[in-house]
């Protein structure tokens, strides 16, 4: 386990510095401007203020200085660059932006799991049934149709036809718990139904193979309750490919959360990371994606560990 | 139901078996998948649409319609002139969600085929070569996969620009990482096969092996992958042109067109706006990942489950 625990640990540091190395070079190496920002307002700028705004912003140095620079002053004093077009902190900001995006990654985890398992194992107990035909199609719909379509027809059904749902107004629970969830419903439907497509289609799928195995065949020869062969011996062991899919529902959520934040007007990574791109404001969408890759990078690691630990016959080989 | 005995069920089967070529057998057995047909169906009319669409009798996709007092007929609801009604300058929605056909069809298929181009080659190489040269290629795709698609298109696009070419990139590039690892994979299993060891056996070298034997293996799950990847390429450059970040208008693209709908969805206006292209990407979306399902069934039933990912 520990030699398991260290190669794994050591692969997802040699990712991180590549996402590292990827995010910086994005903005760098391939033809762009980085002050494209200031140069489409509509004036070119001159040769002095664009010599002037790089030195300002460190742009004048060699691009390894820059890149040393910029890692250098994330990991030491959190300094992730400045805005090109306001030239303010990311960093202040983002922590901002990180909460209001946590409250959709929270509360749509917690649902796609609440909602995707119990619906896994519906469909697996009886494959082919009408139920199983329901939980499939739904999902199906999760993946196929896009987040912001579906929430413009729940905007339709519950701002402009019921009027009981906001669509727009977003505040944090511990600021105004009502309004809070009120502004985050909907938001949270959209997102929270593909991450339980997600997670059914998982669930589904281990539940069958592990109801195929002997020691399920063994429990019912032993005469046990079909619902206790199921949810007690059957479902301990399906349910734990399941934790592996954690690092592709957190992908997911910062997905969502680039649609649901621009349709919902929430504050968070994803409209930051929108405007800033529409801008053209490359530092912060380096910075931007940065985190949301090494928070997967994390996410994925923490999910292989948890899931050596759980799982005995789990060895990196 | 007459009689039949195993015997002339076999005979019956043997006799009809050389009859078929392997296409035909293929295509039996895939358009029995269910909802293939449909599908296929579905992906076909996108297909003439996209080519034929200057030649159906509609108005020009630009064109801006106005009333006999000269004001646009702007926000018009469905009619027999405008089937799927008109938009804030009075343009015809069919007209656009037709046009908008080809945006969607080349940014899918063009950014699933950069993903099996530049995929295939490194997984193979990886999963021959093994070692320092496949721990290094699979980290670096593990690095790409940590960028959710449409937020790394997104970053790509705000970058290169927003031109056809440059978003087929930008979509591609996330297609990559998956058709990586299932080439490697493939190419992990076939280079330990005996029919490899006989080629070395008679003197064949890595570069050969990897052509004859590797690649032609890997084929059919990469087409695959190819067919789901193009639904992954149709959503993200739909959400890349609903940000705003896709193809420069006026140019339609489905995504654009459910964000203008947007804009009017408080006041109710123009429903017709956005479900059309809406249903669009839901159907193309939907046809695409049944066939890549139907294919994978067909193909390769091992494969099953194997590639769940989005």
């Amino acid at each position: 386990m520990s030699a398991y625990l260290t190669v794994r640990v050591l692969q997802s540091v040699f990712v991180i510095i590549l996402v590292a190395f990827a995010s910086f070079g994005i903005f760098r190496v391939l033809p762009g401007d980085p002050l494209a920002a200031l140069a489409a307002e509509g004036e070119a700028i001159s040769q002095e203020r664009r010599a002037e705004l790089e030195a300002e912003l460190g742009l004048n140095e060699p691009l390894y200085t820059q890149l040393f620079n910029w890692i250098g002053g994330i990991v030491t004093r959190g300094d992730f660059g400045r805005s090109t077009l306001s030239r303010r902190q990311v960093g202040s900001e983002l922590l901002q932006r990180v909460q209001n995006t946590l409250h959709i990654g929270v509360a749509t985890i917690f649902f796609g799991i609440l909602i995707g398992v119990p619906a896994g194992v519906i469909s697996a107990i009886k494959p082919n049934s009408w139920a199983d035909r329901l939980i499939t199609g739904v999902s199906v719909g999760g993946v196929a149709i896009p987040d912001y379509l579906f929430a413009l027809l729940l905007i339709l059904l519950f701002t402009v036809t019921w009027d009981v749902l906001p669509a727009a107004g977003f505040a944090r629970i511990w600021d105004d718990p009502i309004q809070s969830i009120k502004g985050l419903a909907m938001p949270v439907i959209v997102v929270s139904w593909v991450l339980s497509a997600i997670v059914a289609r998982q669930t589904r799928s281990s539940m069958l193979e592990v109801l195929r195995q002997d020691y399920v065949r063994t429990a019912r020869a032993k005469g046990l309750r079909e619902s206790r062969v199921v949810y007690l011996h059957a479902l301990r062991n399906g349910l734990l490919p399941v934790v592996t899919i954690i690092g592709l529902l957190i992908a997911r959520v910062f997905a969502g959360a680039v649609i649901v934040e621009q349709i919902f007007n929430i504050p968070g990574m994803g409209l930051w990371l929108v405007t800033a791109a529409l801008q053209r404001d490359l530092l912060i969408v380096q910075a931007m994606i940065l985190v949301i890759a090494v928070a997967i990078v994390i996410a994925n690691l923490l999910t292989d560990i948890s899931y050596g630990l759980l799982d005995p016959r789990i060895r990196y080989g | 139901m007459a009689e039949q005995t195993a015997v002339s069920a076999y005979d019956e089967f043997a006799a009809a078996r050389p009859s078929r070529s392997r296409l035909a057998e293929f295509t039996r057995r895939f358009v029995r998948v269910r909802l293939v047909k449909p599908a296929l169906a579905f992906l076909l009319v996108f297909l003439v649409a996209a080519a034929i669409v200057d030649l159906l009798p509609l108005p020009g996709f630009e064109e801006l319609h106005k009333d006999a007092e000269g004001f646009y007929r702007s926000w018009e609801a469905p009619s027999w002139d405008h089937p799927f009604g008109t938009d804030k300058q009075g343009r015809d929605t069919l007209t656009r969600v037709l046009h908008a056909t080809r945006a969607a069809l080349a940014v899918g298929f063009g950014a699933s085929l950069f993903g099996a181009l530049f995929g295939l080659p490194i997984g193979v190489a990886a999963g021959f070569a093994r070692g320092i040269v496949d721990e290094v290629l699979m980290r670096i795709m593990d690095a790409v996969l940590a960028f959710p698609g449409l937020i790394l298109a997104l970053a790509l696009v705000s970058v290169l620009g927003r031109d056809l070419l440059n978003i087929i990139v930008a979509v591609g590039i996330a297609n990559v990482p998956w058709v990586a690892r299932i080439s490697r994979s493939m190419a992990l299993s076939v280079r330990e096969q005996d029919y490899v060891l006989a080629a070395r056996t008679l003197g064949a070298g890595n570069l050969r092996i990897m052509a004859r034997y590797v690649l032609p293996n890997s084929f059919q799950p990469v087409i695959v992958q190819v067919s789901l990847g193009a639904g992954f390429a149709i959503l993200a450059e739909a959400g890349l042109s609903f940000l705003g970040l896709g193809i420069r208008p006026p140019e339609p693209t489905w995504g654009g067109m459910v964000a203008e709908g947007r804009q009017v969805i408080i006041t109710n206006t123009g429903w017709w706006l956005w479900v059309f292209p809406g249903a669009c990407i839901a159907l193309l979306v939907w046809s695409l990942n049944i066939i890549g399902d139907g294919l994978r069934d067909v193909l390769d039933p091992r494969l099953r489950g194997a590639l769940e990912g989005d």
